[in-house]
């Protein structure tokens, strides 16, 4: 038995390094001056750190500018999904209406749909009403994705709530709206999370719609902005390339480690008898 | 996967092989159901990777549907073209989740 789990712990740390080592080697080339990044025997960690390559890629025009544009993007999507789709949900979760199970159905086939499908699409629905090239334009496509996905996860969180919790609030006095507040609200917070979460990360790492939507270098994310990062004339700056996508990354990261410590299942297991 | 299955299952003389093969696997089956069939459908619609890292090719032996619709689309603006892939796309895409929605359907959560 104790062979065996030294095994599987062996197994779980090889498949571990297998997914874990492209993100090091990002952050290890960042770091690595440009000879050793091209040099026939390649070294793990960078014996010669240096920090050109950030100071070249921040210093790369427009990436201030199109940092800015992803934080408003994502912000902007995160906050609509949240307050949009929890009302969704809670409509979802605890009310009957007609049409509701073919409402789920179709929220489940929106998401589906292959992104590259609806190009053509939304594209000719956003000209038709100036929003190509604006940043509002790109909200409303995110909003078309994510919005299904995060209706659908918190009224799985919802649904888990016990419905005694909040038929006590109001015997005791509350209105429904106040039940709401007091109750449902803070025993989905981390749904919310989990929530905001995938909504983060779905925004700030869309390329396509970006891509196609944003022709100008002043309004991009930043997504389109390292894509665009990688052909010079003098064929691809790596060290570079690695450090911007280094500095890509890290907003995901610190928004994850910020609110993660508020995912708490199994909140409400036992706040009902019997 | 409940423990009391998995010991039932020894109690009846069934050694760890059986017991996965008979017990573990039959009950997570409905959620591997799920996971293959998400898996399928996001990967069909896979872009931004293969893009980025082989648009300067000039064969296009790299094509997936994905970048097919995208490369005569915008890339050469056939919007007719384009659209008629993106049909194509979405159909094959309707009959994988034929299965998915029955699975979801059946697991209870469409209620």
């Amino acid at each position: 038995v104790r062979a065996n789990r030294v095994g599987w712990n062996a197994l779980g740390l090889v498949v571990f390094a297998v997914i874990a080592f492209p993100v090091f080697w990002m952050f290890s080339t960042a770091f690595k001056p440009g000879v050793d990044i091209i040099s026939y025997t390649p070294t793990w960690i960078p014996l010669h750190p240096t920090l050109l390559h950030f100071h070249d890629a921040i210093h790369t025009p427009y990436f201030w500018t199109d940092a800015k544009n992803s934080l408003i993007v994502v912000s902007v999507v995160v906050a609509l999904s949240l307050v949009l789709a929890f009302l969704a949900a809670v409509a979802l979760a605890k009310f009957r209406f007609t049409g509701r199970k073919g409402f789920i159905v179709l929220m489940i086939l929106i998401q589906m749909l292959p992104a590259n499908a609806l190009i053509i699409p939304l594209y000719v629905v956003l000209a038709r009403y100036h929003q190509t090239g604006q940043l509002t334009g790109v909200i409303a496509t995110y909003m078309t994705f994510v919005l299904p996905f995060s209706i659908w996860t918190l009224r799985g969180f919802i649904i888990g709530i016990p419905r005694d919790l909040e038929e006590a609030a109001m015997v005791d006095g509350n209105t429904r709206l106040g039940a709401f507040v007091k109750i449902l609200l803070p025993l989905v917070a981390p749904g919310l999370v989990a929530t905001s979460i995938f909504a983060f990360i779905q925004a700030w790492n869309e390329f396509i719609f970006a891509y196609i939507l944003l022709t100008d270098s002043q309004k991009q994310t930043l997504t389109v902005w390292l894509a665009g990062f990688y052909g010079t004339a003098h064929g691809t700056d790596w060290g570079g390339l690695m450090a911007a996508s280094t500095l890509t990354a890290i907003p995901v990261v610190v928004f994850f480690l910020l609110v993660q410590r508020r995912i708490v299942f199994g909140l409400t297991q036992g706040a009902v008898r019997g | 996967v409940p423990r009391d299955l998995l010991e039932a299952a020894s109690v009846d003389g069934a050694g760890p092989v059986r017991g996965f093969s008979d017990v573990t696997v039959p009950v997570l089956k409905p959620i591997l159901l799920v996971l293959t069939s998400l898996s399928i459908i996001w990967d069909f619609g896979v872009f931004t990777q293969p893009f980025l890292l082989l648009q300067s090719r000039p064969n296009t032996d790299y094509y997936l549907m994905s970048i097919y619709l995208f490369e005569k689309s915008i890339g050469i603006h056939e919007y007719g073209l384009g659209s008629a892939i993106a049909i194509v796309m979405v159909l094959i895409m309707l009959v994988l989740s034929f299965f998915y929605v029955r699975q979801m359907v059946r697991l209870g959560d469409v209620r």
